[in-house]
């Protein structure tokens, strides 16, 4: 089964922001954010949404499955 | 003076909080229920019973406030808190179920290896008090442990 990968970390790294800014500006705490980079959590659809929405992308930009 | 208002809590402060609160209380509850079933089994008073009644009451209203103020102070809305809070549930829930059948085997050998076939179980208030409190502790501790497990470990390189 293809797992979910992010490309959180980059992304983040582009608008030089630290996770707990990202936490806060979407409303979750920083150890959620910590476990997304680490591909440890799958993400509800809002706040992957809300996380796209913050880097100005898709969702599908963020959050792909490894074998795409 | 503290302000409470301002200051948050994280989850693992919050649940450490309600197991060791938990524990104290359980542990009040089932003292006295030693304390009148066993101690002051034939010299109890009314004055002992209105103090014990007064000072389980008072401790109820105490811990009961502390876990109202400490719950206000925390946020609730992160996904990853529910996820833990799910897994809680079902761990829970688990630990009930084996509980319950640990206890019926073991009250069935200590039937049938005792003389007079019988076992009387004595249910005093203190004691029906006491593992509520003792369970209120095991769930919170449950929680604790997984956000043990989901605790911050990165930094933000």
């Amino acid at each position: 089964m293809p797992e979910l990968t992010t490309k959180l970390k980059e992304y983040r790294a582009k608008l030089d922001m630290k996770q707990g800014e990202l936490a806060e500006k979407v409303g979750v705490r920083r150890e959620t954010i910590i476990r997304l980079e680490k591909g440890q959590y799958n993400p509800s659809l809002k706040l992957a949404m809300d996380i796209a929405k913050i880097f100005g992308t898709t969702v599908e930009e963020i959050f792909f499955f490894e074998d795409e | 003076m503290l302000n409470l208002k301002n200051k948050i809590l994280s989850y693992r402060q919050y649940y450490k909080i309600c197991v060791i609160y938990s524990i104290i209380n359980a542990f009040l509850w089932a003292f006295w229920g030693i304390a009148e079933l066993f101690i002051m089994k034939d010299n109890k008073s009314l004055l002992f019973t209105i103090i014990t009644y007064a000072l389980l009451l008072l401790s109820f209203f105490i811990v009961t406030e502390i876990f109202a103020v400490a719950s206000a102070m925390r946020d609730k809305e992160d996904e990853l808190y529910k996820e833990n809070v799910a897994k809680t549930n079902s761990s829970f829930l688990w630990f009930l179920l084996f509980t319950g059948f640990a206890v019926f085997i073991a009250v069935n050998v200590i039937r049938n290896i005792s003389d007079t076939n019988t076992i009387t179980l004595t249910f005093h208030e203190g004691f029906i008090g006491s593992l509520i409190y003792f369970l209120y502790a095991v769930y919170n501790g449950i929680v604790l442990h997984y956000e043990n497990c989901t605790a911050e470990e990165d930094n933000d390189a």
